[in-house]
């Protein structure tokens, strides 16, 4: 299968401090792979190194971001500019962050397409209710004459997915795309992710720290904790049989609805600061696993199964239970 | 007898250029001594706004709220008004962050002189922090020096500090990473074994609160939809509101 984007041992810092530690990834064509973790794992870190748009202060010291056959690392900025115009498309959680809320939403959206193919006013304007029909808004003629605080939050989070398939990019970045809006809305806006990519073709980075959402619309989970990528493989049996003891602990942590099953806390403590990291691998204050070479010896990602890699001296003890 | 009880209560607020919102519209909930009641409901049901009517942090319109027999639906005199205790979703706002945890763990003492003898106020904030997994250590510490995580166990102890006979969790562990989350989860659960304590414990996260409660109320526009066993509410839902819910929580399969 082709890779759309291809990261390799990226090492961003800021100041002393390490935020992404090697982390590499891959993200397939027409396919979505899904980056978990808790807040301050890195993952939404990978997300903007990728876009080149890195908060200030935060640099890419070293590593690979590959593109498209193109390496995006140290391109000038004007080209990571047409890069982010047309490759790729940005949902974020927030989509009124996202939205211009002095302008009717179908606008938003020919602008994008008028950018992008260079329509008239009036054709770009019935794509932008096309896109809004096809992104499930109801009445979209109508609805593109709204502002977005006219909508709610899941009418919102589509007019930004049509915004993003405006621009016809290669490879859509959805940054907790769900994590705001309500529990009957999550479902349905990562089932039309979903249908998108089946019909356009589109990749996706999915990036959440819900692991339910993997489950539900990536193909592919890497798992983040700590600045490092610690679990990469196929989504059902990721969660089925974790194989880095970190993985497990999060499925366990995961609270059932549909049946009774009583949750016991899997792991002690939180996930370390960047500033005091421990030595060795930097789960193993927290593991239920660590041994004597976990304190001194950081484990590599490496290949514990078909397309299945683990960062753990442990993998092949790793359990679900 | 409950020890908690809500009859008829309406929370109305006028909003500018939209006229009167009835957040709260007419809602009956019980919470016995020692009992888990769940609040489900998606953001805008009302289901904050009934927590805050409940603790006196909103004016409640019409309808009565007892608590242990006393009215307290025009306000909780002076010495109940630690019987009831509220623990937040964020715990960085809600917690000063110019005092020490330990500070903050004591404050409330100072309104309910009677608690806690000045001489003991330092090793009962030991055990207090000792008793929600914080070490005794960081009592000098403030807020901006901890986890997530540990300042949700600052918000539990400062609760627990009163020694209340209802906690209100409102959204709780909503901001929690999965893993803290569920030790917090967990925390509670022996909090509440430990102490006899009854929780009314609100979340959109059907997941969490299937965790906890013994009895679960769904709410949606202002209005309790489906009461009853948690057990049965989640198992064979009645009301069609319930059931949308129920069939669109994401599960891990």
């Amino acid at each position: 299968m082709d890779t759309l984007l291809r990261v390799r041992d990226l090492v961003v810092e800021a100041g002393p401090l390490r935020i992404l530690d090697g982390v590499a990834l891959d993200v397939a064509a027409g396919r979505t792979l899904g980056v978990v973790g808790e807040s301050g794992s890195g993952k939404t870190m990978t997300a903007n190194a990728v876009l080149g748009l890195l908060p200030a202060g935060l640099s890419v010291v070293s590593g690979s971001i590959e593109f498209g056959g193109t390496e995006l690392v140290g391109l000038p900025e004007s080209r990571r500019r047409a890069f982010r115009g047309s490759d790729v498309a940005m949902v974020f959680q927030d989509p009124l962050a996202a939205l211009n809320p002095v302008q009717p939403v179908g606008r938003q959206v020919s602008e994008v397409a008028r950018r992008r193919e260079g329509l008239s006013r009036a054709a770009a304007g019935r794509l932008a209710v096309e896109l809004l029909d096809r992104v499930g808004v109801p009445d979209p003629a109508q609805r593109a004459r709204a502002y977005p605080h006219q909508l709610s939050g899941g009418l919102r989070q589509r007019a930004v997915i049509a915004m993003a398939l405006a621009g016809r990019p290669r490879l859509i970045l959805a940054d907790e795309p769900t994590t705001a809006l309500d529990v009957s809305v999550q479902g349905r806006i990562l089932g039309l992710l979903a249908k998108i990519q089946a019909e356009d073709g589109v990749s996706v980075l999915l990036i959440s720290h819900d692991l339910r959402v993997m489950a539900h619309a990536a193909q592919r989970v890497a798992v983040m904790y700590a600045g490092r990528v610690v679990e990469e493989g196929a989504t059902r049996q990721l969660l089925r049989a974790p194989r880095h003891p970190y993985t497990a602990a999060l499925v366990r942590s995961v609270p059932a609805v549909h049946t009774r099953s009583a949750l016991v806390a899997p792991i002690p403590g939180n996930p370390p600061s960047l500033a005091a990291l421990p030595f060795g691998c930097r789960f193993h204050p927290r593991c239920p696993l660590a041994v004597e070479r976990c304190r001194v010896e950081q484990p590599a990602l490496r290949e514990v199964g078909p397309e299945r890699l683990s960062a753990c001296h442990r993998a092949e003890e790793v359990s679900a239970a | 007898m409950s020890l908690l009880s809500v009859e008829g209560l309406w929370t109305t607020f006028k909003a500018p250029g939209r006229g009167v919102i009835q957040a709260v519209a007419g809602v009956d909930i019980a919470v016995a001594e020692g009992e888990t009641v769940g609040l489900v409901g998606e953001s805008g049901s009302g289901k904050s706004t009934l927590a805050r009517s409940v603790v006196g942090l909103e004016r409640a319109g019409r309808g009565r709220i007892t608590f242990g027999g006393t009215d307290v639906t025009r306000g909780w005199p002076r010495r109940m008004r630690r019987d009831v205790q509220m623990v937040f979703q964020d715990p960085r706002s809600s917690l000063n962050p110019r005092m020490s945890i330990g500070a903050i763990v004591a404050e409330g003492w100072r309104a309910h002189p009677g608690l806690v003898a000045h001489r003991d106020a330092a090793a009962q904030v030991a055990q207090l922090l000792e008793q929600v997994g914080v070490d005794p250590a960081l009592a000098p510490r403030r807020p901006a020096q901890l986890s997530g995580g540990q300042c949700q166990r600052v918000a539990i102890a400062r609760a627990l500090a009163l020694r209340p006979r209802l906690l209100v969790c409102d959204e709780a562990v909503s901001a929690l990473d999965v893993s803290v989350q569920a030790q917090i989860l967990a925390l509670l659960a022996r909090l509440r074994a430990e102490l006899g304590l009854a929780m009314l414990f609100i979340s959109h996260d059907l997941g969490v609160v299937r965790q906890l409660a013994a009895r679960v109320a769904v709410m949606h526009r202002g209005r309790i939809v489906e009461e009853g066993p948690a057990e049965r509410v989640y198992e064979s839902p009645r009301d069609a509101y319930t059931r949308t819910l129920l069939a669109s929580a994401l599960e891990l399969d």
